[in-house]
């Protein structure tokens, strides 16, 4: 189908701009957000991207030529439907391309639109040995031999309705791993319901055995009191011994003098406090985390150990552990990479006001990438804190001590010393990619405006 | 008057220009010399008054970015800003954030009068003391503003024609009219101490 794109408002209330260049030509391929054409306004420069897939047919007006909002700019052969108001006979100038019918364009949308299939039609399950399924060449490496085999064999595509694919989607559901209770196994959304209420109660660690019982000494009711586990317990029970089982710990320890911090901080808070927000060092920390992790990819990795390789995330999900009446909890803070300090500080206070009343959704709770603790907002200096599996490492931030530093003169003066203890899952992390993190995050902590050069 | 035009622009912020920076990036930074700056898709005899500038020698160097002519000296004080393209954001959404952080950082040296005017000036008491440019890439936004520590008008005058297209509020003034200085207005601003409240700003507010 032919698709024409129009000189857009860019928003300056200009009615025109002046092309510059152009990017592609005739025939090219272009993709959606491909920049095609630099133009020119009052006050910007600014390229503008395209909004379909598609190969270029036509470009209109030459570089030079003042175009008006609204003017065709690129004529473009797309796949799949196109809108009433984009069709070519909507354009007065000539083109040389083909002009679709309106019977091709009702059979576009025939063909795109979603339909919903009938639960008589379901005859099992597809065998998809393609899509993502990856297929090591030996189970060697595998954790145990039951994912050994899982990871060879093809990947099964459940039938579903169009209802529970997207709400799988939607809750984060693998569909292909439900069982489905449908005509012919079809999995429908009540499954989907089961299962993520399921996945909700936390991830089961397999018991070896039966769990070793305490027995009180006779005599000794009066002085013991017990309490059964609440649920929040056992999922920390259940993360915690995971983490420590399967991924080796590894930790690093630094001090960083962060005395220009500490005053930029206190400069800023009473300002902030003005507008109702409350700034603390986390949300430096966070930025400063968040730019290291851009630079260290391995940090903010994962290992997939079903499929031998490591999944590089490139987005930043930072986890904080909180402390709440019913247990420590970790709510996360998403895309800090395109957050400012003052956004990240108005979330970390929200996720830590709500985590305390319990009122965080479980979205909020999942799909970290790196966490933070902050044992020194209560008291503590070093720790070894237990990686938040699957993330591979985890930050603890000490208290702030006054201490005597010596400075670039060799003279002792004061100075804000803030410790570090990093945990890393030393079976992706190597030392130096510890250190070199480390290094890169003391810079920024030691200096904050640095963080503008990073 | 034929005027020779450097195509190699070569001023301090060439680096932000030509990284198409992801990441965020502040610089200020003043001329070293004086000098003509016109942009990308300029046509010198529109904007500039040619005999002048050829007469007293000065370079004239096209930059990467729009916007009209500029004139640069040593008075004046350049910032620069990079930062990740949001795409939902509309151009004049970027010059209102840019133009609040430089406002925000000179009003801490308790400069009054202050205000934004046209579609991307900075004015002090109604007149134009600072005026910037965007250049947009599909990555990357780079803006720069120009500000008129104690910059002549009389040289504007003497190498700048009066632009076809104006902001409302200039009422066809000439440059000696419509624009000024923070020297002229009484006001002197401590650069080391703006950069710092700057960058401070930028680090807290920008994503």
């Amino acid at each position: 189908m032919l698709y024409v794109f129009k000189f857009p408002d860019i928003g300056e209330g200009i009615t025109e701009g002046k092309i510059l260049e152009w990017y592609v030509k005739k025939g090219q391929t272009v993709s959606e957000g491909d920049s095609v054409i630099k133009v020119e306004t009052d006050k910007v420069v600014t390229d503008i991207p395209i909004p379909r897939d598609g190969v270029i047919k036509n470009l209109y007006g030459k570089e030079g030529e003042v175009i008006n909002v609204e003017d065709a700019l690129v004529e473009m052969e797309v796949e799949g439907e196109v809108a009433e108001e984009d069709r070519p006979g909507a354009v007065e100038k000539e083109t040389d391309g083909k002009e679709a019918s309106a019977d091709e364009v009702a059979h576009a949308d025939t063909e795109t639109k979603p339909v919903e299939e009938k639960g008589y039609g379901v005859v099992g399950m597809i065998e998809d040995a393609t899509g993502d399924a990856f297929l090591p060449s030996t189970g060697e490496g595998l954790e145990d031999k039951k994912a050994a085999e899982d990871a060879v064999k093809p990947r099964k595509k459940a039938l579903a309705t169009p209802v529970a694919r997207k709400m799988a989607k939607d809750l984060g559901i693998d569909i292909n791993e439900v069982k489905g209770t449908g005509p012919a196994g079809r999995v429908m959304k009540e499954d989907i319901q089961k299962a993520f209420d399921e996945k909700q109660s936390g991830p089961a660690v397999p018991r070896k055995g039966k769990a070793e019982e305490i027995k009180v000494a006779p005599g000794q009711e009066d002085l013991i009191e017990t309490e059964e586990l609440t649920q929040i317990r056992k999922t920390i029970i259940n993360r915690m011994v995971q983490s420590k089982q399967t991924a080796p710990h590894a930790t690093a320890f630094e001090e960083v003098e962060v005395s220009k911090l500490v005053a930029l901080k206190k400069e800023k808070k009473a300002e902030l406090a003005e507008k109702g927000i409350k700034l603390s060092y986390m949300p430096f920390i966070i930025k400063a985390v968040t730019l290291a992790l851009k630079r260290h990819k391995t940090l903010n990795s994962k290992l997939d150990m079903a499929n031998n390789r490591a999944i590089y995330q490139k987005f930043y999900n930072i986890g904080f552990a909180t402390d709440t009446p019913d247990g420590l909890m970790v709510p996360v803070i998403r895309n800090t990479d395109r957050k400012s300090i003052i956004e990240i500080a108005e979330d970390l206070n929200d996720l830590a006001e709500r985590a305390r009343d319990r009122k965080l959704t479980l979205d909020e709770l999942k799909g970290g990438t790196f966490s933070i603790t902050n044992y020194g907002s209560i008291a503590g200096t070093y720790g070894v804190p237990v990686i938040n599996y699957p993330e591979v490492a985890i930050l603890g931030i000490g208290r702030i001590m006054k201490r005597p530093v010596v400075d670039d003169n060799d003279q002792i003066v004061p100075g804000h010393i803030l410790p570090l203890s990093m945990s890393f899952d030393h079976r992706i992390v190597d030392g130096a990619h510890a250190a070199n993190f480390i290094r890169d995050l003391m810079a920024m902590l030691s200096d904050p405006l640095t963080m503008l050069m990073m | 008057m034929a005027i020779e035009i450097s195509e190699k622009y070569d001023l301090p912020d060439l680096k932000l220009y030509r990284s198409g920076s992801l990441s965020q990036s502040v610089i200020v930074w003043r001329p070293e010399k004086l000098m003509v700056v016109i942009g990308k898709g300029s046509d010198p005899s529109d904007e500039l008054i040619t005999d002048a500038i050829s007469v007293d020698h000065v370079p004239v160097i096209r930059r990467d970015t729009g916007g009209c002519a500029v004139v640069l000296s040593a008075d004046m004080a350049v910032v620069s800003f990079s930062l990740r393209n949001d795409p939902n954001k509309k151009n004049p959404e970027y010059f209102r954030l840019f133009n609040d952080l430089i406002i925000e950082a000179l009003k801490k040296q308790s400069i009054r009068g202050l205000g934004f005017n046209g579609i991307s000036d900075i004015t002090l008491n109604g007149l134009k003391v600072a005026g910037s440019a965007i250049y947009r890439r599909r990555e990357s936004v780079l803006y720069h503003v120009v500000l008129n520590l104690s910059g002549s008008t009389e040289q504007m005058e003497r190498y700048l024609k009066i632009p076809s297209r104006q902001p409302d509020y200039r009422r066809n003034r000439s440059h000696k009219d419509f624009v000024t200085s923070f020297s002229d207005q009484g006001v002197e601003v401590d650069l080391v101490r703006f950069e710092n409240d700057l960058k401070t700003s930028f680090l807290l507010n920008i994503k």
